[in-house]
């Protein structure tokens, strides 16, 4: 490790406020965006998140700033689901998954939801992630947080797209697949990965950083919009 | 190019505090976004909007972060910032520095305060090839200025103590429980064992200024003892509730 990476011995958790959490085990404690709204420091309890592209990028979080009414935007009320793999979580229903290009494919969902994590992957239910799997000719590998697939085949995938209550958002081929440098050999990887469970998807930086993630603590709602500083996809 | 500033309110309380003493210390290559705009463009003062940390490199909304600046200042502004030229590349500027020192409680704080937003900004490291992201993040009074990996399953606030030896803890920012006047202990350690490590410390509650918001008496757990592979941000993972 070096330089900032040295650096991250501090860490802000900002999981669903809640006043009981067992984070300080074994005291029972609130945490961070419970005590937020307990202060009253803000006006709005609402989290705006656009994350960076690559390390040189910047990203911001914002904290209070008024709900904006947008007509790119979409709102998803979170739920509050009691699966283990979604405590402690922002989750939102995820209907169904679908690809779509030379490969179509169409999965309905149900009783699914999904975790909003920034692990840079997309995690579908396990049956599921193997249907994907089989569909586009991908691998599991655990040398990478991903599936392989031949490089000549990821030129032809689809496009990914969640229906996110109610919601088509698309992840184009780039988004969800990579090339990367093995020892000098070109090794292509899926971002799509197995859920621990087969309620959970994980909705991760693949999905998160194409927009401003609003987060609207006061209404229970997830909202997504185009990014004003950063030209980004709106859902 | 690309216009990158992170703006949080700030009650434009940087012409009127400019010889007070601050909390948190810019670094070296941090200058007030004010005092390029003051430079470039005369005597005139500039009040902000808002205050906050970042990069700029777009003239396009100068205009919107000040009250007084109109769309030709700001070009004019942004093509007059020779001082800005540093090795090659922008230098990364401040638009406001951070409040001053001044207790938390008191009612200057909380004019401080205010309710108004906050915009932090988030940085992106990897640590063995695996994304991971950080926000600056203070702590205490005076505000201790640390950074804080970002976890949105996560429900804890923790930093790494002083007490926390270097063997231990590596180097870097750290918390030093005894410099600050709003600590107060909670009479508790916590420690949590993911997988075959140990991370432990000393629960308190502190004030968290996250830039312009200030929480008071949020829950801190005071990494005093780790005990494991050096991936912090693993072993946070474990730490959630579940």
């Amino acid at each position: 490790m070096s330089g900032d990476e040295a650096n991250l011995y501090s860490a802000l958790g900002l999981a669903p406020p809640n006043a009981q959490t067992l984070a300080y085990s074994p005291l029972t404690a609130s945490n961070p965006l419970y005590e937020l709204m307990r202060s009253h420091a803000v006006e709005h309890n609402i989290l705006t998140l656009t994350l960076p592209d690559s390390v040189q990028d910047r990203g911001s979080l914002q904290i209070g700033v008024s709900p904006q009414s947008s007509e790119d935007s979409i709102r998803i009320p979170f739920a509050n689901a009691t699966s283990p793999g979604l405590a402690n979580s922002w989750h939102v229903p995820l209907d169904s998954v679908s690809l779509n290009g030379n490969i179509k494919l169409h999965l309905p969902l149900a009783s699914v939801y999904g975790r909003l994590d920034l692990e840079p992957a997309i995690r579908l239910p396990p049956s599921f992630t193997e249907v994907i799997y089989k569909a586009i000719g991908a691998t599991p590998n655990s040398l990478f947080h991903g599936a392989s697939i031949a490089c000549t085949a990821r030129e032809k995938l689809p496009d990914l797209i969640l229906n996110i209550g109610g919601n088509d958002v698309k992840l184009t081929r780039d988004e969800y697949s990579s090339e990367q440098l093995v020892y000098g050999h070109p090794v292509c990887v899926v971002a799509i990965l197995p859920s621990d469970e087969e309620g959970v998807a994980v909705l991760g930086t693949n999905l998160l950083r194409k927009f401003r993630v609003v987060i609207d603590m006061d209404r229970s709602e997830l909202g997504c919009k185009r990014a004003h500083l950063h030209i980004r996809s709106s859902c | 190019m690309r216009f990158e500033i992170f703006v949080f309110r700030w009650l434009g309380l940087v012409a009127t505090t400019a010889s007070t003493a601050y909390a948190f210390h810019l670094p070296e290559h941090q200058i007030p976004l004010q005092n390029v705009l003051q430079e470039s463009l005369g005597q005139q003062k500039y009040t902000s909007k808002y205050a906050g940390l970042g990069v700029l490199d777009d003239p396009r909304k100068l205009e919107d972060l000040f009250w007084s600046l109109t769309t030709e200042d700001a070009i004019n502004a942004f093509q007059n910032m020779p001082a800005l030229e540093h090795g090659g590349h922008k230098r990364p500027i401040v638009l406001g520095q951070y409040k001053p020192d001044i207790p938390a409680t008191s009612k200057e704080s909380q004019a401080l305060n205010g309710n108004h937003p906050a915009s932090l900004e988030i940085s992106m490291s990897t640590i063995g090839g695996y994304p991971v992201y950080h926000t600056p993040i203070a702590i205490g009074n005076p505000a201790q200025p640390l950074r804080a990996w970002l976890n949105l399953n996560l429900n804890g606030l923790y930093v790494r103590s002083t007490a926390c030896s270097k063997q231990d803890c590596g180097r870097g920012y750290t918390y030093d429980p005894s410099r600050s006047a709003t600590r107060k202990s909670i009479g508790h350690r916590f420690e949590v064992h993911p997988k075959d490590w140990t991370v432990g410390g000393n629960v308190s509650s502190d004030t968290l200024h996250l830039v312009s918001i200030d929480v008071g008496n949020a829950t801190v757990g005071e990494i005093d003892k780790y005990e494991g592979e050096d991936l912090f941000y693993y072993v946070m993972e474990f730490i959630a509730d579940g």
